[in-house]
């Protein structure tokens, strides 16, 4: 299996293990928190509230998740820098993928997130004790290891909607392209008319 | 030039009715070619198409704006159970807006297999020839000539060095620039798509196009269709803004794409009387091996697909196991990052080496093996398709096989490590540790990561009428002034990217559609 654990600093080439040490130390949150303490990001995006009436899919109870599993399931990726008007942005963007999505998917994923709110499911199907606002980085990543790994088709189908739309979410922006590699899309002479330039 | 004649359905404030002789519906491979024709021999002509209008000015070469406007729910149109991830286009010009410009015409054998079993007997090499050739002038379809990118290259190192078939890509550009954005919209319009091509031809002949108008249903009494029902979508082709087109004309061609088409005809209860519509839809399920060269590979970079493989495609006769054509995707940050399904500083470290990441594809070979009967496409509750497609122990079988392929050839060609894309799989060092590691993986949904690019049959052509709802030239064999022009006619999977087998098709069909059309009286 691969250990979502391991260090994160030694895998990251030198220049890019410098920056993110500045940027850490910089940062209002300290990258060294505890994985059996609450999440580093939970302070700073607690901020983050969207109206219900901006939203066309997710409900508060779904952002409240999001926010929760967005930094494990980026860890090592999103910056600590990254504050409120980003997160709110990604939520943003996730609802408007959703929306788009086929409406049998979105009735399924629709109970998705009510189960998830649920405390008693939270607590056996994914043993998330404490709410998921309060939830330690350990037992998200173990809740997230359990449904890609389980036995259940249906909980590795959860997995798999949840990386989907958080991976997508922050590797579509140009913020998570530098790490990637990327340098974005070039300028091109666009023609005219339907000819090739 | 005459001024084209557009029509932004989601700016619409009243009903509309429109008159024709023909209502192509859909503007993708399908409809596209079929609009040219029929309106070149002179038929007045109405596109509709779902999708919105979108040009090379357009296409900000973002995936997250791309899989918006340009792929059907957001790139992640999904199969009943959610296994396998759908990739379709949406917008005029359908899918050849976004597919990655591969053009293989129809392999022999697939033509065979379908003279053999299905009653297809003018569907030889020689006599579609001709048709090839005239859609490959029409598009400037050639073998690629400039250097593979890295990506590509993996499949000649590696099949070179086990002495596997390998094979250039012919594809559908012309003055190319080698940018590598065929999937989100091509900015320099080198690639020759429906959307520069044949469309713009079709209007400037007089054709009129409705996008963002979704065919709700064919009006037919009597075994003839009356008219199209149309709703107008909003401007982001979101919720539909209650306004209606109406089309009258004399004959209909549904070219909506083999999950459109027959969910369009099981809206309007098509007659089908042997239970036929929308059975057997094929996907060409792909499965995925991720491997990590030394060198700079860049996949993002360069035409995305120029070599391929088929070496496992045909490893006995047809209908034996399932074979398998090799192929590589391009990987760009979004899509790479959802596919891989990990989480945390694994999937971190791994994103950081993209640059260096290197993707196979097999794409399954399904409907030849008699345990490969496709999926079906049914209804929701609220008329919007749903494709349910179960996978069977044969197509496990051909997906175990090529993971070790895939493996093989990834080693041969220098790997350092392959991580087949299997949530019980780990990062290989080598071949010999790969081998023994993939023989071992359980095959099971949401285990084995599965894609599909290519959807197909489910209104299938045939000389039989107990096993076909088309004949030969594409006409509803249940609906006298009605023809299907899309990817839902082939009757297997075509085993190849079907793009040049579809353009072949529609011009052939429609070719003798407007012949017959323009022999007819009423003209």
């Amino acid at each position: 299996m691969i250990d979502h654990r391991k260090p994160f600093f030694p895998c990251l080439p030198d220049l890019d293990r410098r920056r993110f040490l500045k940027l850490g130390a910089a940062a209002p949150v300290a990258l060294s928190a505890s994985s059996l303490t609450a999440l580093p990001f939970a302070d700073a995006w607690a901020s983050v509230d969207i109206p219900p009436s901006e939203l066309r899919f997710l409900e508060p109870s779904d952002v409240a998740i999001l926010k929760a599993l967005f930094p494990v399931v980026l860890a090592g990726a999103i910056p600590a820098t990254f504050g409120p008007e980003d997160m709110e942005g990604m939520i943003r963007r996730i609802d408007g993928s959703l929306d788009r999505l086929a409406p049998f998917i979105k009735s399924e994923l629709r109970l998705l997130f009510n189960l998830m709110d649920m405390a008693p499911v939270r607590a056996l199907l994914a043993r998330v004790w404490s709410p998921w606002e309060t939830a330690t980085e350990y037992d998200l990543n173990a809740f997230l290891d359990r449904w890609r790994e389980s036995s259940i088709p249906q909980l590795r189908s959860a997995y798999a909607a949840l990386h989907e739309m958080i991976m997508s979410a922050w590797y579509g922006e140009p913020a998570s392209w530098e790490r990637a590699g990327y340098a974005g899309p070039p300028e091109v002479d666009r023609p005219e008319g339907e000819d090739p330039a | 030039m005459r001024t084209r004649k557009v029509i932004d359905a989601s700016t619409l404030s009243d009903d509309v009715t429109l008159e024709a002789d023909v209502a192509v519906i859909g503007t993708g491979a399908g409809g596209g070619f079929a609009a040219e024709i029929l309106a070149s021999s002179g038929l007045k002509v109405v596109m509709l198409e779902e999708g919105g209008y979108f040009t090379n000015q357009d296409f900000s070469l973002r995936e997250s704006d791309a899989f918006r406007d340009l792929y059907q729910e957001n790139a992640a149109r999904k199969t009943k159970d959610s296994a396998i991830n759908i990739l379709q286009g949406k917008a005029v010009g359908g899918s050849t807006v976004v597919n990655w410009t591969t053009s293989f015409r129809t392999p022999a054998n697939t033509l065979a297999h379908w003279r053999a079993h299905w009653g297809m007997e003018e569907y030889t090499p020689s006599k579609l020839a001709p048709w090839f050739q005239e859609v490959e002038r029409r598009l400037d379809i050639a073998p690629w000539t400039g250097d593979p990118n890295e990506n590509n290259n993996v499949v000649r190192r590696g099949a070179e060095k086990l002495g596997w078939h390998w094979g250039v890509i012919r594809r559908n550009v012309r003055r190319c620039q080698n940018l590598g954005y065929c999937g989100m919209g091509c900015p320099v319009n080198a690639k020759r798509s429906m959307l520069v091509t044949t469309v713009p031809a079709a209007l400037d002949l007089g054709s009129v196009l409705v996008h963002r108008a979704r065919a709700e249903r064919l009006l037919h009494r009597g075994g003839k269709v009356g008219g199209l029902q149309a709703i107008a979508l909003d401007g982001e082709g979101r919720l539909p803004t209650g306004k209606r087109i109406s089309v009258n004309a004399r004959h209909f061609v549904l070219a909506s794409g083999a999950i459109g088409t027959p969910a369009l005809l099981l809206r309007s209860n098509a007659p089908d009387p042997e239970d036929l519509l929308g059975k057997r839809t094929f996907l060409h399920p792909v499965n995925v091996s991720v491997a990590l060269m030394p060198e700079l590979v860049e996949p993002f970079h360069g035409a995305p697909q120029s070599l391929y493989s088929d070496h496992f495609l045909w490893p006995g006769s047809a209908g034996g196991e399932i074979g398998y054509k090799l192929e590589v995707p391009p990987l760009f940050p979004q899509l790479s990052a959802a596919v891989m399904k990990i989480h945390g500083h694994g999937h971190a470290e791994l994103m950081a080496r993209l640059p260096h990441m290197n993707a196979c594809i097999a794409l399954m070979r399904d409907g030849f093996h008699p345990e490969s009967i496709g999926g079906t496409v049914s209804l929701h509750d609220d008329g919007s398709p749903i494709i349910d497609y179960p996978i069977s122990d044969a197509m496990w079988d051909g997906f175990k096989r090529a993971y070790l392929s895939m493996a093989e050839m990834q080693f041969a060609a220098g790997a350092e490590e392959v991580l087949p894309l299997h949530t019980e799989a780990r990062r290989y060092k080598t071949w010999a540790e790969a081998r023994t590691a993939i023989q071992q993986l359980p095959m099971e949904i949401f285990k084995a990561y599965l894609g599909s690019a290519h959807v197909m049959g489910g209104c299938p052509m045939g000389g039989d009428s107990r096993t076909s709802l088309l004949d030969t030239l594409g006409s509803y064999r249940h609906l006298e002034n009605l023809s299907v022009m899309d990817g839902s006619v082939f009757p297997t999977s075509v085993g190849a990217n079907p793009q040049l087998s579809i353009y072949c098709v529609a011009m052939r069909n429609a070719t003798a559609l407007a012949r017959r059309l323009n022999s007819s009286s009423g003209i």
